[in-house]
């Protein structure tokens, strides 16, 4: 079993799919995931299950890879549930500001659409919308993640990995966008956008519901606090006008696409 | 049961198969101060230098067992009752100097059950309204019996 507990979960699942479905069954999506190279030892212990269900669903996906063995399932006394404390302000933060990028991400629906419909490409529009992908996702939300809060973690896990793969694809699909724009290549822009937009919702998800958490459990008091004080000399660095000037841009698109939307009716 | 449940007359009797806590050994103090109680504390003091500060209610170190272990280790402490302590304007402006002045990390805000005891997370609150930098704010709140009811950031 400890092979397959220090394998990766794309493996594991390859050769064994009842471990998918498995953990599906506890709420752990590793199945749609599209990198999945979290390895099966850490996914558990992540998901912060309470210790029965741990013991149950590793006993399950023991008798999942080895059915014909004799697997005893893990005794475990019950814990008293220990309340969860909230997201830490700066995670909080973090999370505020995925608030954000999920408008954003769901206004990428309605610009595909104008890509789709309208002949001409409205350039300036793409290119806007890459902007604030490229200040206000990138370089104010996720240089955050990147150059402060994974400092806190062990880097070498996977999932700090897989998140930071998640960040340089998209860079890529955005350089991939304005590449499109420039050549004036319609089918480039909209597979691009769509995977940037599939990509970051995956994304959010898996930084809110289980990233995030997670760090938070491992922090001390002394290091939330030093994290929150260098978001905020970060986030002066870039000064305010960042984040005022992009915020005011998605309030711009929710403006012009309620318009266009009581215009279609 | 009537009247104020800051002030309420209550015996804990524990029966002796309940107490189940370690008697055993001793434990040094973690407390690395003095002063401790708001109106003598000066928020230029050093140990309050980008100290994570812990600021409690007066009760609540008596009612918790481990409060040393569990809470004061590692920080700055300041105590006040905000139900019979005066002037509590002072402590309004002690917070924000403790953030502003002293740069303090966090401050931890450790209340007891009782209604009159969230006047002191209110003193809190204002004091960092007051101050111009930001800070996390945790609040701890303990059961009469020495539990921890909640502990949040807030």
């Amino acid at each position: 079993m400890q092979d397959f507990l220090n394998m990766s979960i794309k493996e594991v699942i390859e050769k064994h799919p009842g471990v998918g479905s498995l953990l599906e069954e506890y709420d752990i999506g590793c199945v749609p995931c599209t990198v999945a190279t979290c390895l099966l030892k850490d996914i558990v212990t992540i998901h912060n299950l309470p210790k029965k269900d741990e013991a149950i669903l590793m006993y399950s996906i023991e008798k999942e890879i080895y059915p014909d063995r004799d697997v005893k399932l893990k005794e475990v006394v019950e814990e008293e549930k220990k309340e969860e404390l909230g997201y830490s302000p700066p995670m909080q933060q973090l999370v505020d500001e995925h608030v954000h990028i999920k408008q954003m991400i769901a206004y990428i629906a309605n610009v595909l659409e104008l890509v789709a419909q309208d002949e001409k490409i409205d350039k300036d529009l793409i290119l806007d919308v890459v902007r604030f992908i490229r200040e206000y996702a990138d370089k104010y939300h996720h240089a955050k993640e990147e150059d402060i809060l994974f400092d806190y973690t062990d880097k070498s896990l996977e999932i700090i990995n897989v998140i930071l793969e998640d960040h340089v694809t998209a860079r890529g699909h955005i350089k991939a966008v304005v590449d499109a724009v420039e050549t004036g290549n319609k089918e480039k822009i909209v597979d691009h956008l769509t995977a940037y937009q599939s990509l970051l919702t995956e994304h959010i998800r898996k930084e809110d519901e289980i990233l995030f958490p997670w760090i938070d459990r491992g922090l001390t008091t002394r290091q939330v606090g030093e994290i929150y004080q260098k978001f905020a000399q970060a986030n002066q660095e870039l000064g305010e006008n960042l984040p005022e000037r992009n915020l005011d841009f998605l309030e711009s698109l929710n403006s012009k696409f309620q318009q266009q939307h009581q215009g279609g009716n | 049961m009537q009247g104020c449940p800051g002030s309420r007359t209550q015996s804990f009797e524990k029966k002796d198969q309940e107490v189940t806590g370690d008697e055993a050994g001793r434990r040094p103090s973690e407390l690395r101060q003095w002063p401790v109680q708001m109106h003598l504390v000066s928020p230029q003091a050093p140990y309050f230098e980008k100290a994570d500060v812990l600021l409690a209610a007066d009760c609540v170190p008596f009612a918790m067992a481990d409060f040393h272990k569990d809470f004061l280790k590692g920080n700055a402490l300041t105590i006040a009752c905000p139900k019979l302590d005066s002037n509590q304007e002072i402590y309004v402006q002690k917070i924000a100097a403790l953030i502003d002045e002293a740069s303090i990390n966090t401050l931890t805000v450790m209340i007891m059950q009782v209604p009159c005891c969230g006047g002191l997370l209110a003193l809190a609150k204002d004091g960092i309204e007051k101050a111009e930098r930001k800070i996390p704010l945790k609040v701890v709140v303990v059961s009469l019996q020495g539990e921890v009811l909640s502990e949040d950031w807030a």
